[in-house]
């Protein structure tokens, strides 16, 4: 039972490393914008996790992150996904409390959070001005949050991340 | 704790690489630092500041004191030229004291001066200073010998005044004035006149300025004028005086 738990988790870890690792970009007001499948599978893991497990979880899918999107800032999506773990272990201790709003609220703020300071770490900014990191930041995180919500509406069955 | 790991291993990594990027996140990360440590830097400063202000007050003292000096040193060797120069151009022979001690009263009038036998200094030897005459020789010792001022009431001497250099006696009063003795109504005495040593003494050489006439009265019940003058002698900032052998 375990293991055939284990191997579905694997099977959808190794499902989004694919996924992401060929994920296209999405151009929208001269902006790319690329789907963050891990930040979204962090999102869903969350629900039903422990914060220190999605803590774990986060360092190691930002690590990952890493690897496979951009060599030269190793450590940069494990920082952030970490920090974000953190932050999003709250979701699992207010769940049954906090309501639909609350919760997609919660998670549209995490994500320009988490955005925010992936896009400040990742730009030079004697070149790119911050203002241009606060726009492709939001746009980011809106678009994450519309594939949370299309995810959360028409795939998952059980365990649905706003409910 | 599991966070504080996770973060620390992956900022480790990050701030590892030495991509332009982290260097300049670095370098906020340092401009953040040094605007949070502002104050500490200020308070630091300002601690520091305080110090330096209290060694530089020390130093200004200090500078004050040698400043006093220089200026004391200037002053006394302006005197001492004065003094080289006076003596020079004096034709008598003379020895250069200073004034070592002070015993003026109310009574007497006396100094010390470190001029005594072995200087060839004896009793009754006139003193002059830069201005005129300053006293005579009372007593002498082996190494000092004592003064008695111009302006003590047992001094006196036989002057001469006016442009007919009429013969008188100066005593003194009080303070650095004196009175004329014995000038007759006729003479020709004018304020200002200079008072000199008439030379009919075996104690002064004639022509040693002695006072300067600030008055004179002619009264009809007193045959003789009365005339008020003012001693030349710096009798209040001694220093430095000559003795004449």
């Amino acid at each position: 039972m375990i293991s055939t738990y284990l191997n579905h988790k694997f099977f959808i870890l190794f499902f989004i490393f694919i996924a992401q690792l060929f994920a296209p970009k999405i151009y929208i007001l001269n902006q790319s914008i690329a789907t963050d499948l891990f930040l979204v599978y962090l999102t869903y893991l969350s629900t039903h996790n422990s914060r220190s497990y999605i803590i774990i979880l986060g360092f190691m899918f930002g690590f990952i992150q890493d690897i496979i999107t951009q060599y030269e800032l190793l450590g940069l999506f494990a920082m952030t996904k970490t920090s974000i773990g953190f932050i999003l272990g709250s979701l699992n201790n207010y769940n049954k409390i906090w309501n639909k709003q609350i919760k997609m609220l919660f998670l549209f703020l995490t994500y320009l959070l988490h955005f925010i300071i992936s896009s400040y770490l990742m730009h030079d900014r004697s070149l790119t001005p911050i203002s241009y990191i606060l726009q492709l930041s939001f746009m980011q995180s809106i678009w994450t949050f519309l594939v949370v919500c299309v995810i959360n509406k028409f795939i998952l069955i059980d365990n649905k991340i706003i409910n | 704790m599991i966070l504080l790991l996770c973060l620390s291993i992956s900022t480790f990594i990050y701030f590892s690489s030495k991509s332009l990027i982290v260097t300049s996140v670095k370098s906020e990360i340092s401009d953040i630092i040094a605007k949070i440590k502002y104050p500490q830097r200020w308070y630091l400063g300002l601690l520091s500041t305080q110090k330096e202000n209290e060694i530089l007050k020390q130093e200004l003292v200090l500078l004050r004191y040698n400043n006093i000096q220089l200026r004391n040193s200037i002053k006394e060797t302006d005197e001492l030229k004065k003094i080289i120069k006076f003596y020079d151009s004096y034709p008598i022979s003379m020895q250069i004291g200073k004034i070592v001690n002070d015993n003026t009263s109310y009574l007497t009038r006396t100094l010390i001066v470190n001029l005594g036998k072995g200087h060839g200094i004896r009793d009754n030897n006139a003193v002059v200073d830069l201005n005129g005459l300053f006293g005579r020789i009372v007593s002498v010792g082996d190494n000092a010998s004592h003064i008695r001022l111009i302006n003590d009431r047992n001094f006196k001497v036989s002057i001469r005044v006016g442009e007919d250099s009429s013969l008188g006696l100066f005593v003194p009063t009080h303070n650095n004035l004196g009175i004329i003795d014995g000038i007759i109504k006729t003479a020709e005495i004018a304020i200002n006149d200079t008072v000199y040593t008439s030379g009919v003494s075996t104690i002064y050489p004639d022509s040693i300025p002695v006072a300067k006439v600030i008055s004179i009265d002619k009264k009809e019940e007193n045959p003789f004028q009365e005339i008020v003058v003012e001693i030349l002698a710096d009798l209040d900032n001694y220093n430095h005086v000559f003795v004449i052998l």
